[in-house]
């Protein structure tokens, strides 16, 4: 008997009794998804290049207590909408960011490269991910970084992106050729 | 709904397999990539397939104190006050019943580590003993070493429930997660606390006698621990990553080795040694007795 495959069923049980006892206001239970998935929600906001990634992340799981009640569904569609309600307040950031007046004079300093070789061989920092997810469009960064991030498929990517799955397929391939000829650029170079 | 960036030149050219979405589609389904290490573009997505699972949570607002019932401050004097809610949660009425899972989550010591349940306020107030010790090794993957041991720990003092007969202490240490306290208390098997290490969170359910706790870390590592009384002998399973070690106490929590737990009237230990003494040798090809 496979006494680890019923414990892994109760533990897909237990996920809906933490929603239902957050939904009654179990402090415990906000705890639990806080710790789960706000690291996650972070590492989206930094690879596509948030520049307050902490708040935006507490502002998500703000906006996720507060509509807690409202949710139906499985671990896999509570992924989904955590996430989504995570891009819509980093695109609402990013325009904030855009209406800002351009000072000049504090531009931001530009960032040492890493080489090519340096990037093989060392381990590389969030910094470094989110730099070089930073050389693409925002759509393609995102589409990317989704499916690192907490394994979702095409189509989860998709539902959170609102967007068809052909499009998302075309936004991954040419993000990820993007990246191919940035780096072989760098490495000639 | 179409829109303007939706439909690019390279997208009016036929789907053809693209080497590198196979590299992202196998390394977000675990698989082994067939790149050489020296590709930098499959060397770079596969770091930041790691780098982004590694990112922690950032220190929770203020604004989430609403929700959050449970300070994570390093704060000794905190941590006293939130013990105390944690066990009054504990054992609330749906711990009575056994039946639903009992969260555990943060309530941070000066010591860096996280006491969670009613024990834990115990731990702080005195101490007592186990009699049974569970070390199990989460941390490494290559490390699948398990150790048994008479040894006396101090954990924490017993309730002082009239009536309760209190045999002994189980502690199964999960290195590098937490641990649990595991108690037998009139023929009923219960855990008494759970430790909870920084990094690491932890689901406690007791269902028809049987005690599990799942250690879940923020990348997604798990650990679950699994009591159970059978034939007078609390069995303890630990399993995580490649690891699966089993252990057997009395019900006094006395460490018992060489338990043949299958009845099938084989040996299992695979010691070299036939523990059952019925004069029937080991399956190694060795008997104790012609």
């Amino acid at each position: 008997m496979d006494r680890h495959a019923g414990i892994v069923d109760g533990v897909e049980d237990a996920f809906e009794a933490v929603l239902l006892r957050a939904a009654r206001g179990d402090g415990l239970a906000f705890e639990h998804i806080f710790h789960c998935y706000a690291g996650r929600i972070r590492a989206f906001a930094l690879a596509r290049g948030a520049q307050d990634a902490d708040a935006i992340t507490n502002d998500v799981m703000l906006r996720v207590f507060q509509n807690l009640g409202l949710f139906e569904g499985n671990e896999q569609a509570f992924v989904r909408w955590i996430f989504t309600v995570t891009r819509n307040r980093l695109i609402d950031a990013h325009r904030a960011e855009q209406r800002r007046p351009i000072v000049a004079d504090t531009e931001v300093p530009e960032r040492h490269e890493r080489s090519a070789e340096s990037v093989a061989f060392d381990r590389v920092s969030i910094d470094d991910v989110a730099q070089r997810l930073g050389q693409l469009t925002v759509d393609q960064r995102e589409v990317i970084a989704l499916r690192l991030i907490h394994d979702l498929s095409l189509k989860d990517v998709a539902e959170i992106v609102d967007r068809p799955i052909t499009a998302v397929k075309a936004l991954q391939r040419r993000g990820l050729r993007s990246l191919q000829r940035r780096i072989l650029d760098e490495g000639v170079s | 709904m179409t829109r303007p960036d939706d439909v690019y030149p390279d997208d009016m050219e036929p789907q053809r397999p693209d080497d590198f979405e196979q590299l992202l589609d196998s390394q977000v389904a675990g698989a082994a990539s067939e790149y050489e290490p020296a590709d930098l573009t499959a060397d770079f997505i596969q770091q930041a397939y790691a780098v982004l699972r590694d990112v922690g949570p950032p220190a929770p607002a203020r604004e989430l104190n609403e929700f959050i019932g449970v300070s994570t401050s390093t704060a000794a004097g905190a941590a006293v006050g939130t013990l105390l809610s944690v066990e009054t949660m504990v054992f609330d009425d749906e711990r009575k019943s056994g039946m639903l899972a009992t969260l555990i989550a943060a309530a941070a010591t000066t010591g860096g580590k996280i006491l969670v349940g009613a024990a834990a306020v115990f731990a702080v107030a005195g101490g007592a003993q186990a009699t049974g010790v569970v070390d199990f090794t989460a941390a490494d993957e290559s490390v699948q070493v398990a150790t048994v041991q008479a040894a006396t720990v101090q954990v924490a003092t017993q309730p002082d429930i009239p009536g309760d007969e209190v045999l002994g202490e189980i502690l199964v240490n999960v290195d590098g997660a937490g641990s649990v306290v595991l108690l037998v208390e009139d023929g009923a098997l219960r855990s008494v606390s759970v430790v909870i290490e920084d990094g690491w969170t932890a689901l406690e359910e007791e269902n028809d006698g049987e005690v599990f706790v799942v250690f879940t870390n923020v990348s997604g590592d798990e650990v679950v621990v699994t009591a159970v009384i059978e034939d007078d002998l609390v069995r303890v399973k630990t399993r995580g990553f490649n690891t699966d070690v089993e252990s057997f106490f009395s019900v006094s929590g006395e460490p018992v080795d060489g338990v043949d737990d299958d009845d099938d009237g084989v040996d299992d230990d695979d010691d070299g040694v036939d523990d059952d003494d019925d004069g029937v040798g080991d399956d190694d090809g060795v008997g104790d007795e012609d």
